[in-house]
This record gives structure tokens, C-alpha cells and sequence, in this order.
């Protein structure tokens, strides 16, 4: 029998999400809003958020580029969003339900 | 005995920006795996790792203050006369 990838609680929706540093979700916008509404909003969902414990022996960084990034491991690295660096975002996709 | 040295033409030399970045970053490095070794104790490899490098900081170290005179005082590097643990450039100065 196929061993289903999700466990039976989440419909796969999608395939497994490629980790994005930053998501967005839609507000709510009120007609009554006296200030000009913002769309769309973007959090940051660090990789920290999805390791857990860190395992042992994880890739690292040369000294030189561990300072230069902020951390010794790739696996931790999340960028802010700089002027000449767009960082990746995914579109409207969310984690919880409360953007629908 | 006395002895002076101005400050203001003090010129570093080139080696001085290349050692004070390694050093930098040795010690960058030394506290991710301080901070890791902390929640994973028993980790052979990283604390193979940063005993290691520890052994090139002191290296590195040794051969800055050679170099630019003492990076600290109250005893923790030597110094030379006139009195240069304060002289130039500080940090913020580099």
C-alpha cells in the first residue's frame, strides 16, 4: 500500500515548501481605514523556526565568510532584504489558516 | 630613561588589516561554536574544532601584538616603553 508522504491531518495541498526567509499574508482592509491600506504584509520565518535541535556536523562557512554572513552555518543563513540583494519571497502562501 | 613616539603619523602596516580580520573571524568563529557547544556537549568534532582553532587565535594574537603592540592590558599582553597599550589606532579608529 503507498505510504502516504503527509501524515492524514494535512491534505497535500502543495508539494513540501522550498524554506523562503520571508512570507507574506493579506490583511483585512476596512472601507473605514482612514490610512491607505498596506496589501500585502511580509514576515520572517528564520530556518531556526523549522531545525529544531541542530543536528551534529552540519556544513559550514570559511572563518572569513562566517563573519562577513553572521553565522557558521549555511543552513542558518537568513539574509534581510537588501537593496541590491532581493531576497526570495513567496507569494501568498502562509503557514497558519489565518490569511484565508 | 625616557623615551617618546608620536602618534599622529603612526602608519600601520599592511599585515596589521590582514591579521586583525583573521583574528576577527577566529573569533566569530570560536563563539558560534561556543554558543553550539553549549546546547551540544558531547560533540567530538566541534570541540576538536575549536580547540584548534583556539591554538591559531593565540598564534594570530601573538603575532598582532608583535606587530601593533598590546591588544589589552592588565597583564594580558606585553608592552614596551613609552607605555603603548593606549596608543593608536583604537578599534573604532582601524
Amino acid at each position: 500500500m503507498l505510504k502516504h508522504p503527509y501524515p492524514p491531518y494535512m491534505s497535500p495541498v502543495a508539494p513540501p515548501m522550498r524554506h523562503t526567509n520571508f512570507k507574506t499574508w493579506r490583511p483585512y482592509i476596512s472601507p473605514f481605514d482612514p490610512c491607505p491600506p498596506e496589501r500585502i504584509k511580509v514576515y520572517n520565518t528564520p530556518p531556526n523556526l523549522y531545525l529544531g535541535f541542530q543536528p551534529p556536523n552540519l556544513p559550514q562557512f570559511p572563518p572569513r565568510e562566517a563573519l562577513r554572513r553572521g553565522t557558521l552555518w549555511p543552513a542558518l543563513f537568513s539574509p534581510y532584504e537588501g537593496y541590491n540583494r532581493p531576497v526570495e519571497r513567496e507569494g501568498d502562501g502562509c503557514d497558519g489558516l489565518s490569511s484565508r | 630613561m625616557d623615551c617618546h613616539r608620536d602618534n599622529e603619523h603612526r602608519k600601520m602596516p599592511e599585515e596589521y588589516y590582514q591579521l586583525l580580520e583573521e583574528l576577527q573571524a577566529l573569533d566569530f568563529v570560536l563563539l558560534e561554536l561556543n554558543l553550539y557547544l553549549d546546547t551540544h556537549p558531547n560533540d567530538l568534532n566541534a570541540v576538536r574544532q575549536y580547540n584548534d582553532l583556539v591554538k591559531k587565535r593565540k598564534a594570530v594574537r601573538r603575532q598582532l601584538v608583535s606587530i601593533a603592540g598590546p591588544l589589552s592590558h592588565f597583564g594580558h599582553d606585553y608592552v614596551s616603553c613609552p607605555w603603548n597599550w593606549d596608543d593608536t589606532p583604537w578599534p573604532w579608529q582601524v
